[in-house]
């Protein structure tokens, strides 16, 4: 299966998604995201890692360090009540605008 | 962007070190545990950059890093830094030394209080304007307005102090109001009390300027409650005003005397009750919410009324007219043209030093292409060299600022010495002069430094224009200059070679302002005859004549002449052109007593009648008699004015002055002529000077501006030279190129 990029802006609002069952560390929120997807999104690190920074700017998540299932010092983001929120109106807005794309193309 | 972001913002600035350190470690787990399963792709670094720049301090990093290459370059060729900064602290550092003096004159205020509610009075009527009135129409308005405050009068005297015969220092004769009023405190003892100084029969008191206080009395404090004698008379010092107070208008005088006490200082003087004379100029501070339209408004009631009291002396539908007087200097429709051709000289130096260093940076481009096609196939991108080249014109532009900015403060100092200027204008650097400095940084930093930066990404042929239109400029300017320069230094050798027409190393007149003391015609016919009687019988004196207008002094009598030229009125005695020397051409003088004739110059019989025998001709009214020389005693070397010489009249004598030729030193005669004049009426002190004297302080403010001048050309060429040199540097450079790939 060919790998697929994320549709730009979305990559975000998966991180938080996958975020809200528990911490979890870089490398396991893109795993987690490739697997969910039937491993057809593959998130890259160079898009990750901006993504994540930017969650952490504005607030959506904290970062700690912990130790990996491989016993690798990690770093785990945990989601924060007002990412929790964001995420909310994020796949609100999405569902909304999928539809709103879908309809288009149905009936064009 | 949230508060808390911006907070989390800047803890992300300050502990960059670590949080980098934690990034890069975190993105190495995530790259190990990856390739377990498939070879990591893409430059680590660049990955990690892409995530750092989330934190949005990019800017500042590529800033430092670029500021830093900068400044490790200037420092690595120390010679090419030392001649950017330096054309560059010339360039900016005259303009900004230009808008110093600007800041000064315009736009700070004089230091007096409440600046902005003072305002001079001008007397305007349909048909013309007065800058004086008299003194009981001053006090008219001042005791029936209801829109000002304080009303202030001044006059300008010029009075012996002590046994200086011969020196008259400018003294004013103020309302006791005056210095009051303007905030000033006394550096010793009191000022002018407004209370009890202009009351009549009041002590005789005066103030002192505090530089006259230092130069004349050796700054002595125990001199208050002193007496010391102006024209002779007696007046206790009750003070001294503080060191920086100039008073409005920042006319220069030497101390001031109350109005009150004028006929003391000048016995006949009639200026209290005389409304035929106009020596006071007005002052007003107005009422809190008053405007000044509404004080001219009032001023038309108040003026008309005045005129049923003196219909003589107040026009028909007189009023005044308001001008802020708490400033130094203002732009005005005489003013703006003069402050503009100044400005456009300016920024044209600027424009000059750039061009000089625009060049100067293009030779550097050429010698550093090496280096940029490098960091270009290295991945930088186009952007990223023009900010890094921008950056590094920044950093010159902001050091050649600096030094600019401690040049404008000395050119300046320089500059208000050379003009003799008053004390309290000193120059600093306040939020204006910073705020211009950096707009002079940032325009001369885009015009030298955005040129070269886009040049030096493009293709080696288009290059040739950028040169072009630098060298252009600095051509242009210098040219500019050159032309400006040599104009003006003609205009000045001029007046300092040709002749004036006359001759005045041996001449002394004898000024005896008989005006001032309330003098009628038939008094100062007397008093002079009775002086030139006296002056003749001195050893060393050959010739004694009145003349209106004296020798190289302040006054004038002009009518308009066809063409734009203008006649210089002189009411004379017929040995006047003796004793100026004045060679005469034809015709004959005039004869004691004659009347309705007149002598006019060379000039002017040109002027009026070219090709044509100008004896007989008809001169407003009179009979013209005779041609003599030019001279032009009160224009100098003016070429638009000419002289008509006509019998004196009674009514001009009380403001005429004796001119007296000598020969010997005059020096020795002036001594002994001081007694003698001081001797024919105890109540005048006239003033006794050398014309020579005259004439080299009227010389003194074209030299000035020549020094100026000259020292801007210098500044001019030398720019036009250092540019010269980058030019020829760069096309060597260039050449020695492309003869290498030949």
């Amino acid at each position: 299966m060919p790998k697929t990029e994320i549709p730009p802006g979305t990559l975000v609002m998966l991180a938080l998604r996958v975020l809200q069952h528990g911490p979890l560390h870089g490398y396991a929120i893109a795993q987690r995201i490739h697997q969910l997807s039937s491993e057809v999104l593959q998130v890259e690190e160079g898009s990750l890692y901006p993504a994540l920074q930017r969650i952490l700017m504005k607030g959506w998540a904290t970062a700690e360090w912990g130790i990996s299932e491989t016993n690798r010092k990690v770093r785990f983001y945990r989601l924060t009540p007002l990412g929790r929120k964001q995420l909310g109106s994020e796949v609100s807005d999405y569902g909304r605008v999928t539809e709103a794309i879908q309809a288009v193309l149905r009936t064009a | 962007m949230s508060i808390s972001e911006l907070g989390r913002r800047i803890y992300y600035l300050l502990n960059r070190s670590r949080l980098e350190r934690e990034l890069a470690e975190e993105m190495a787990a995530h790259r190990e545990m990856q390739s377990a399963q498939s070879a990591p792709f893409g430059n680590a670094w660049r990955l990690r950059e892409e995530s750092r720049d989330v934190w949005g301090w990019g800017w500042w990093d590529r800033l430092v890093q670029d500021l830093t290459f900068g400044s490790r370059l200037l420092r690595k060729s120390p010679v090419f830094t030392f001649t950017a900064v330096t054309i560059l602290a010339l360039g900016v550092g005259l303009n900004i030394a230009g808008f110093q003096i600007f800041n000064l004159m315009v736009l700070k205020p004089l230091p007096v209080r409440d600046p902005d509610t003072l305002f001079r009075f001008y007397r305007k009527c349909p048909q013309g304007t007065s800058t004086n009135m008299s003194y009981p129409a001053l006090d008219f308005y001042r005791r029936h307005n209801t829109v000002f405050s304080t009303v202030m009068g001044v006059k300008y005297d010029r009075m012996a102090v002590e046994d200086d015969q011969n020196v008259h220092v400018p003294i004013q004769s103020v309302t006791a109001n005056y210095l009051e009023e303007l905030g000033a405190t006394p550096a010793a003892g009191r000022l002018l009390d407004a209370s009890h100084d202009d009351a009549p029969g009041a002590e005789p008191v005066v103030v002192l300027e505090y530089g006259f206080w230092e130069s004349r009395f050796g700054a002595n404090p125990g001199l208050g409650g002193k007496t010391i004698r102006l024209n002779g008379r007696p007046f206790t010092v009750a003070g001294v005003a503080p060191r920086d107070f100039v008073g409005l208008e920042a006319g220069k005088t030497a101390a001031w005397i109350p109005i009150t006490q004028h006929p003391y200082a000048f016995p006949g003087s009639t200026v209290l009750s005389n409304h035929a004379e106009s020596p006071m100029q007005f002052f007003g501070r107005l009422k809190p919410g008053v405007s000044p339209q509404e004080a001219e408004g009032e001023s038309k009631q108040l003026a008309a009324a005045l005129r049923e009291e003196q219909p003589e002396h107040v026009w028909k539908d007189e009023w005044l007219m308001s001008r802020p007087a708490g400033y130094m200097g203002q732009v005005d429709e005489k003013s703006a043209p003069v402050l503009s051709l100044i400005s456009v000289f300016s920024l044209l130096l600027l424009t000059a030093a750039c061009a000089s260093l625009g060049n100067l940076m293009l030779a550097r481009a050429a010698a550093r292409e090496q280096e940029i096609s490098v960091r270009a196939s290295l991945g930088a991108g186009r952007a990223r060299l023009v900010r890094q080249l921008l950056t590094e014109s920044l950093l010159l532009g902001l050091l050649g600022t600096a030094a600019g900015l401690l040049l404008s403060l000395w050119a300046a100092k320089a500059l208000l010495v050379i003009t003799d200027a008053p004390r309290f204008l000193n120059p600093g650097v306040d939020y204006r002069v910073l705020l211009f400095a950096l707009l002079m940084a940032t325009l001369a930093t885009m015009f030298f430094g955005l040129t070269p930066a886009l040049q030096a990404l493009r293709p080696q042929k288009s290059k040739t224009r950028a040169r072009n239109v630098l060298v252009t400029c600095q051509v242009a300017a210098g040219c500019l200059f050159l032309v400006v320069a040599s104009l003006f230094l003609r205009g000045l050798d001029r007046a300092l070679n040709l002749s004036p027409g006359f001759e005045y190393q041996q001449v002394i007149t004898i000024n005896s302002d008989l005006a001032s003391n309330g003098f009628e015609p038939a008094a100062a016919l007397a008093y002079w005859n009775q002086m030139a009687a006296r002056v003749r019988q001195m050893p060393g004196v050959e010739t004694v004549a009145m003349v209106s207008l004296p020798p190289l002094g302040n006054f004038r009598s002009t009518s308009r002449l066809p063409n734009g030229y203008e006649s210089v009125n002189y009411q004379i005695e017929p040995d006047y052109f003796a004793a100026l020397s004045i060679p005469f051409l034809r015709g004959r003088n005039l004869r004691p007593a004659e009347k309705d004739v007149a002598i006019v110059s060379e000039s002017l019989a040109q002027i009026l009648w070219p090709g044509e025998d100008p004896l007989g001709k008809a001169y407003n009214r009179k009979t013209v008699i005779g041609v003599v020389g030019n001279a032009r005693t009160v224009t100098l070397s003016d070429p638009a004015t000419a002289e008509v010489y006509s019998p004196m009249e009674p009514m001009t004598l009380v403001t005429s002055v004796l001119v007296v030729r000598v020969s010997g030193k005059p020096e020795n005669v002036v001594d002994s002529l001081v007694p003698v004049a001081r001797s024919i009426d105890s109540r005048v002190a006239p003033a006794v000077t050398l014309v020579k004297d005259s004439y080299a302080a009227r010389l003194e403010d074209p030299r000035r501006a020549a020094l100026i001048l000259l020292a801007l050309g210098l500044t001019a060429l030398a720019l036009a030279a250092v540019g010269l040199a980058g030019l020829v540097s760069f096309t060597v450079t260039q050449r020695t190129a492309r003869s290498a790939s030949a």
